[in-house]
């Protein structure tokens, strides 16, 4: 079975094409965001006002960047775990439309001043029926082709995204329905709780994972360390994870129990995240000198370090004691940037730059590109973001905590902020560099002679024997 | 094939069972256990401009910087006031309570600023807060007649903020009542270079916004707040004063209490309030400060100002107490000359201090001069309580006094006459009458008796006779805040005789040019 007769390398591209745009025009809103905590009042127009700029790039990098290069990845990965072509190559083009359509109408209406009250579900509702529509036609597409796979077994990565796509249809017609509109205070509270955790848990979390799971036996030439722990992972996150919601509302007027009950069902996630990476990394054991030589790879692995760091914590944050201090900091936002871009924008980058060539069939443009994206995304956030902004936020609860003027807050996190900015430059260089080879190497790249997918598949049939 | 198919099923079925198991378990559950609360006390639901507002702070996206609940620890009801409770979201969808906290929570904040201060600190947040980094919001506002105003947006989110935490304002009122009847003022530490420096740069910090970087009133803020921020070059408040001013606000005006700050950055601000004073040079056209221009300054203020000021001008006088901001305390406050003889022409927007511009100079010089002695403590308090107005010296004086002439020689409403009488009113009167007649001015909301209304054609004194209006203003209403207004030429208390009288005289109004 040829990869080829499968995958559908124009579908890959362009959603591919798309997702480059949907972070690349998010992150560059984020800089001018980031230079506005420093200087209020540079370019102060309405459309450009903070926290329009904020629901931009949250739901830009959610919606546009994340899902769309999820759907890349999982247009060339399902096909090729199912064995057989997408259910419907026009319906992928449809939902590609659709998506982008959705992508527009919602963050032009937030540009206009027009955001829904819900966190990370701040389109309006109409760009809310446009998106729900694109994400179930996905969720169709893929999760059809893998129910008509011909593949005897059940690749985890099939399990993930079947989890996935089911459970945030569910979560996103809830927050856009009885968050937004229905529930009233803490009742609303718990729910959007529910929400905000679910959208990175359930939907964010089980496709990155189920990528990572593709990816890392391919790329590796082996199979997964351990089925066993592939299952506990698995189901430990799908039952203990939906439940921990409130812990985004600690010391609210959310009913006390649910809040207390939220600590140890977060406390619990510990175990998911630590089988998950122990099964990536024994898979990654004796293999350790070939992530160096690899781009892709480097990703990836350092995704799985930041993985494994942000769901470390997850459970540590939701100790009240910890929450008193760091919660409403922005601890918090460097813990969100740790996940969403350390680890799943890693993983996603490191997945395309993998798949590239076996889509476009060309070389890389220059592969030294993709090394200099690497590094300075990984020194900008490090470095400039994730550091200062940790260390900031203990020092802002310290400072509520005894009674400080706010002034004297906001002149402490300034540097940290311009810090912030200045990182956001870097990680801006870096992902534009790695846009620019991807497309460059689909205009101008050295044509591959031989595929190179046929080793993989033999990899991936070895993976799911073991 | 069949047996694989029900093993993809199953997991289709564990996203949907475990999407329903945590919505009923963490979404439902708890809904149905808050069911059946009781909205506290005092808690309305909102009216119709709040609900705009709240759309406009959904919106404009306000709660992603600003939380709308206070925690029971690390010291937030100290800093917010009272915890959150769970009857107090009743009315909330959808909630806003936010996860981020960039600039202060807001769950208690109607009622701590004015809405003078809110279009201000809107329209460019740095105006009020010259360190904040809150975006400005411009387009709330349009510009009339060269001066920048709130559109309705602006007063509908001013509105909501204003009514956020309104169950537990009286309970926040009482605590700060207690707080500044409990409050003393310690004595201040030595004035060091180390202490000013702090002073400077805690004054361009807090407070240049309003009161400008020299201190001079003229910050951006200006504009938009009435009473107008004080210029501190002109005044010269002792150090305990600014010292309690700092620490309680000055409640009726948009100066906030900065009492989060520790007690020795308040006495720095003091200090630099201290240097910042540069007393200004009376021009040379002023006349001398003489005994005889005292004594006509003490005759004056005796009749004008000491019903609010007080008669050593401490603040205390009858109408005093339903004055909202209070009338300045000299001894405290210590304006130089030339503020006291300013203020005398200008009045204070917003305030009960009316514009006195219609005085004669020598008589402003006069009260501008003696307001200085009651500054620096000079005049002794009187032997006595002195007798309920108006008083006998007061009866002895040579000037136009009206209170024991019967009035009966009324001239006719001319236009001319009703003209300086409309524009008389809108200087010296509506301040507290309000410029339709109906009481409702400005100064006028927090006096107790509240000024009269002229609409309703009720009288407190006769039959609304021209005579009798004359002969009140002439000598005004012991116990309120209503001054004798005999400093006015007889002709123009005509005039504004019959202007009082026109709002409840279609006839007359109708022949006001």
């Amino acid at each position: 079975m040829h990869e080829r007769a499968v995958v559908n390398g124009k579908l890959v591209r362009a959603y591919t094409y798309m997702a480059m745009v949907g972070i690349v025009i998010p992150l560059f809103f984020a800089l001018i965001m980031s230079a506005k905590l420093v200087w209020p009042d540079f370019w102060a127009v309405s459309w450009l006002q903070f926290a329009r700029l904020r629901v931009f790039h949250t739901n830009g990098v959610i919606y546009g960047w994340l899902g769309l290069s999820f759907m890349a990845i999982l247009h060339y990965i399902v096909p090729k775990m199912s064995g057989r072509p997408l259910l419907s190559e026009r319906l992928s083009w449809v939902t590609l439309f659709l998506w982008i359509l959705a992508l527009t109408v919602g963050l032009g209406a937030e540009l206009a001043g027009k955001i829904q009250a819900v966190e990370y579900a701040e389109f309006p509702w109409y760009a809310d029926i446009l998106f729900a529509l694109a994400f179930v036609l996905a969720g169709i597409n893929m999760l059809g082709t893998i129910f008509r796979s011909g593949e005897k077994q059940l690749y985890v990565s099939a399990w993930y995204f079947i989890l996935g796509f089911a459970f945030t249809t569910l979560n996103f017609v809830m927050a856009n329905t009885i968050s937004a509109y229905a529930a009233p205070g803490a009742a609303g509270a718990a729910i959007t709780g529910l929400w905000i955790h679910n959208a990175v848990g359930l939907f964010i979390t089980p496709l990155g994972v189920g990528i990572v799971y593709y990816m890392l036996p391919i790329i590796l030439k082996k199979p997964i360390y351990s089925h066993l722990l592939s299952l506990i992972g698995f189901w430990t996150l799908a039952f203990f994870y939906p439940l921990g919601g409130s812990h985004h509302y600690f010391f609210s007027p959310i009913p006390w129990w649910v809040q207390i009950l939220a600590v140890p069902l977060t406390a619990v996630l510990f175990v998911v995240v630590v089988t998950v990476v122990y099964n990536w990394v024994m898979t990654l054991k004796g293999s350790w000198h070939q992530v160096p030589k690899s781009v892709a790879l480097m990703f990836i692995v350092t995704g799985i370090i930041a993985y494994m760091t942000t769901c470390t914590q997850g459970p540590f944050q939701a100790f009240l004691s910890v929450q008193k201090v760091i919660h409403f900091t922005d601890w918090v936002v460097a813990h969100a940037h740790l996940a969403l871009l350390g680890a799943f924008t890693y993983f996603n980058l490191g997945s395309l730059i993998y798949i590239w060539p076996r889509v476009t069939g060309r070389a890389f443009y220059k592969p030294s590109l993709n090394w200099w994206g690497y590094w300075l995304i990984t020194f900008g956030f490090y470095v400039f973001y994730f550091a200062p902004l940790t260390i900031l936020g203990v020092v802002q609860g310290a400072l509520w905590q005894s009674l400080t003027p706010f002034a004297e807050v906001i002149r402490v996190s300034l540097p940290m902020w311009f810090m912030r900015h200045l990182g956001g430059w870097f990680i801006y260089a870096g992902l534009l560099m790695i846009a620019f080879n991807l497309w460059k190497t689909a205009r101008a790249g050295r044509p591959l002679e031989t595929p190179t997918d046929e080793a993989d598949l033999h990899a991936l049939h070895a993976a799911r024997h073991a | 094939m069949k047996r694989l198919e029900k093993f993809q099923t199953l997991f289709l079925v564990a996203g949907i069972g475990f999407f329903l198991i945590s919505f009923i378990g963490m979404g439902l559950a708890p809904w149905t256990t808050l069911k059946g609360l009781q909205p506290p006390p005092g808690y309305q639901p909102y009216s119709e401009l709040e609900k705009e507002g709240r759309t406009i702070y959904m919106e404009e996206g306000c709660w992603h910087c600003h939380t709308q609940f206070v925690r029971p620890v690390s010291n937030e009801p100290l800093y917010y006031g009272p915890v959150s409770s769970a009857a107090e979201y009743l009315y909330e969808v959808p909630q806003l309570f936010g996860t981020r906290r960039v600039g202060p929570d807001l769950w208690r904040e109607g009622g701590k600023r004015t809405d003078d201060w809110h279009y201000a600190h809107l329209y460019n947040p740095r105006f009020t807060v010259p360190w904040s980094v809150m975006p400005a919001f411009p387009w709330l506002f349009e510009k009339k007649d060269g001066k920048i105003v709130p559109t309705r947006r602006a007063k509908a989110l001013v509105a909501y903020l204003q009514a956020l935490g309104r169950d537990k304002r009286p309970l926040m009122d009482r605590q700060d009542s207690l707080f500044r009847a409990t409050f003393r003022v310690s004595s201040p530490p030595p004035r060091t270079q180390e202490l000013l420096d702090r002073g400077r740069t805690l004054f361009m910090r807090e407070c240049s916004g309003c009161h400008g970087e020299k201190g001079d009133g003229q910050g951006k803020a200006r504009p938009f707040l009435a009473p107008p921020p004080k210029n501190l070059t002109t005044v010269h408040p002792t150090l305990q004063y600014t010292f309690t001013v700092l620490t309680l606000g000055r409640p009726g005006t948009s100066m906030p209490n900065f009492r989060q700050y520790p007690d020795r950055d308040r006495w720095a601000l003091a200090y630099y309030v201290d240097f910042l004073f540069k007393n200004p040079p009376i021009p040379p056209e002023a006349p001398q400060k003489t005994s005889e221009l005292l004594a006509l300054g003490q005759q004056q203020y005796d009749q004008l100002c000491s019903s609010c000021h007080g008669p050593q001008g401490l603040g205390d006088g009858p109408a005093a107490a339903a004055l909202k901001p209070k009338p300045a305390i000299f001894p405290k406050l210590r304006p130089s000359v030339m503020h006291v003889w300013n203020t005398l022409k200008s009045g204070v927007r917003g305030t009960g201090m009316v514009s006195y511009a219609s005085l004669p100079d020598s008589v402003r010089w006069a009260l501008a001069y003696y307001v200085e002695e009651l500054t620096k403590g000079k005049v002794p308090p009187p032997a006595q309580p002195a007798p309920p107005a108006p008083s006998p010296a007061a009866t002895s004086k040579p000037s136009a006094r009206a209170t024991t002439k019967p009035a009966s020689n009324a001239p006719a409403p001319t236009p001319e006459l009703l003209a300086r009488g409309k524009q008389l009113f809108a200087q010296t009167c509506v301040p507290c009458h309000g410029i339709n007649g109906d009481g409702k001015g400005p100064a006028g909301a927090a006096l107790n008796p509240p000024p009269a209304d002229f609409t309703d054609n009720q009288w407190l004194s006769g039959t609304g006779k021209v005579e009798e209006i004359f002969q009140t203003i002439t000598d005004g209403r012991p116990g309120t805040a209503m001054a004798p207004y005999n400093f006015l030429p007889e002709k123009d208390r005509w005039a504004l005789a019959y202007i009082v009288k026109s709002f409840s005289d279609p006839a007359l109004r109708k022949k006001i040019p």
